[in-house]
């Protein structure tokens, strides 16, 4: 089985099979770059800390098997969210610090698959809920000014009755 | 925690958020204001239910930072009940791309309905495909020269000399009329129909064919015309065999659904059908007798669909009709119940089931939604055959939920 020194941010080295490293589009363009190079070679991946590489691969690893994936769905197609496998939707049963970074990860590394269903993940966490809802759940910080702030407290008022 | 996200990954998510939590997001954060606008600036579809309806009347600010953003970019509109209102402030956007648009102005009589035609055709010139649930009269449907789908669903109140000069003036490619059925002049309008000269697919409520035995045999000869359904009250018998008599030979496939199972001699007339290449049935019922004969009789038959059938014949007499079926490539049994027993098949008894096949030219058996199908490995061992290929994968063939036949027609040679 050929293998590749992955590398997180805090240096933690990953011995990966190559067959799975590949689901990322990221680290497929660069093992195709290195070419023969690539043999034994460390390939560091500076975004992504070894926890969060560590989930990923294990993702990774769990849908090594899958069919690989329509090119880019017909974008007027409804997007559902409820469509997570149960698989999945055990594995990101995680606080909302690490979903946040395994789709910064999925991103970075360009895991279609992966970014698909954590960012349906987030998006289901927004669902059903109001603009104060959301502020909570997130704990967003509110950057308009005070005026900006008074002019959506007044066009919210309305909502906030209820 | 929210800023850990940079705005290509918020982009990605909105991509799975409706249109009512877009609308709080975007009074969330000045930087979530942003990422939300630049979002609608690339949005190409969006729908108006009540939620966001709910919005736009309390907050117009909120309504017009939307329609600035997104008015460029919107392909595809929705227009739920009651949004009419609101349409009056749009004249002040315009929406070069707009092509597609469903509306619903069902509840309001014929009069507000044409008033709201003709504000829709001000705002949306450039539709090409309407789905359209109103008490219209058709009036000022003809303003949308460029419209080649014009979908009508309970459209009762249509007149017939007002539908007739719209489809004189439009030049159709599709046409669906459903549920227009409380009108009575709808039989009389389908006429106008033989006026779409390059209309390719009709869709329409099976009655509506019956009151004239000229209306049919003349559709069939619109030298477009590729597909035709109808949804059934029990009439298509009659009907199919018409479209054999006009078209003999012509029909490529033929699709049920929750239709054929209440048919006499339908095994007869599809025997008719002598290039049938794709039979499909779905929440029906054949019995053994009829499927051995169609299998047998039709020599080209390469797809045979039998997804969520209601019972299916026993597994040797499945299998009987597929050994006879020279041609098949594809045997979809999709959502069906099938007994243990089907699979319980010696291999020199696949062998015979299969000899009409080739290593080079197999049947791919689609077993998706079965109750065998989480049998992978019991599967795959018992149809372990050079001549057979197993697949898990849906199959999306029939769209329709009530009862409906559907023609496909090999494109005219004229």
């Amino acid at each position: 089985m050929p293998i590749i020194r992955l590398e997180s941010a805090d240096k933690e080295i990953f011995d990966t099979d190559i067959e799975i490293a590949k689901c990322s589009e990221t680290i497929k363009t660069a093992l195709e770059d290195l070419g023969d190079e690539s043999d034994n070679s460390v390939l560091p991946l500076p975004n992504v800390n070894s926890a969060i590489l560590r989930k990923v691969l294990h993702w990774a690893t769990y849908h090594a098997q899958d069919e690989p994936q329509q090119p880019q769905e017909d974008e007027n197609k409804e997007k559902r969210t409820d469509d997570i496998s149960s698989w999945d939707a055990d594995f990101l049963k995680v606080d909302q610090g690490t979903l946040f970074e395994l789709i910064l990860a999925a991103n970075y590394l360009n895991i279609q698959g992966l970014l698909d269903v954590t960012c349906k993940t987030c998006a289901n966490m927004i669902k059903g809920k109001s603009l104060q809802d959301i502020r909570e759940t997130f704990g967003i910080a509110n950057d308009f000014s005070a005026a900006e702030e008074e002019q959506v407290r007044k066009e919210n008022e309305w909502c906030e009755e209820k | 925690m929210f800023d850990k996200l940079n705005d290509d990954c918020w982009l990605k998510i909105l991509k799975y958020v409706d249109l009512q939590e877009q609308l709080s997001l975007a009074q969330i954060s000045n930087r979530m204001s942003f990422v939300v606008r630049y979002h609608w600036k690339q949005l190409t579809k969006a729908c108006l239910n009540n939620e966001v309806l709910q919005v736009f009347e309390q907050q117009p600010d909120v309504m017009h930072d939307f329609l600035e953003s997104a008015s460029g970019s919107l392909q595809h509109l929705v227009l739920k009940e009651g949004t009419m209102g609101l349409l009056e402030s749009w004249k002040s956007y315009s929406f070069p791309k707009l092509a597609t648009l469903h509306c619903d102005y069902r509840f309001c009589n014929t009069e507000q309905a044409d008033k709201n035609t003709l504000l829709l055709t001000a705002l949306f010139p450039h539709v090409t495909n309407l789905l359209l649930l109103s008490s219209t009269s058709g009036r000022h449907l003809w303003n949308w020269y460029d419209m080649h789908e014009l979908d009508l669903m309970c459209c009762d109140s249509l007149d017939t000399s007002v539908f007739d000069q719209v489809l004189r003036s439009i030049s159709l490619r599709k046409l669906s009329l459903l549920l227009c059925g409380h009108s009575v002049n709808i039989s009389e309008s389908i006429f106008s129909i033989l006026h779409c000269a390059n209309l390719e697919e009709l869709i329409i409520d099976d009655h509506h064919l019956l009151s004239t035995s000229f209306f049919l045999p003349k559709l069939l000869q619109l030298p477009r015309l590729r597909r035709f359904s109808f949804n059934s009250r029990n009439f298509y018998e009659t009907l199919l065999q018409t479209v054999i008599k006009a078209r003999p030979g012509q029909v490529k496939s033929l699709l049920f659904n929750d239709a054929f199972w209440n048919s006499t001699n339908m095994s007869e007339t599809i025997q008719c059908m002598s290039n049938l290449r794709c039979l499909a049935l779905q929440y029906d019922d054949i019995v053994s007798r009829d499927l051995f004969t169609i299998c047998a009789m039709l020599p080209r038959l390469e797809e045979l669909h039998l997804m969520n059938m209601r019972s299916l014949p026993m597994p040797t007499q499945l299998w009987n009709a597929i050994a006879v079926c020279k041609s098949l490539k594809v045997l979809n049994l999709s959502g069906c119940q099938l007994d243990e027993q089907f699979l319980d098949l010696s291999p020199a008894d696949l062998d015979m089931k299969l000899c009409h096949q080739s290593e080079s030219s197999p049947i791919t058996l689609h077993v998706h939604k079965t109750n065998i199908e989480n049998s992978h490995e019991k599967i795959c061992a018992a149809f372990n055959h050079p001549n057979l290929r197993i697949s898990f994968k849906a199959v999306d063939l029939i769209v329709w939920s009530s009862r409906f036949v559907e023609i496909e027609f090999f494109p005219s040679i004229n």
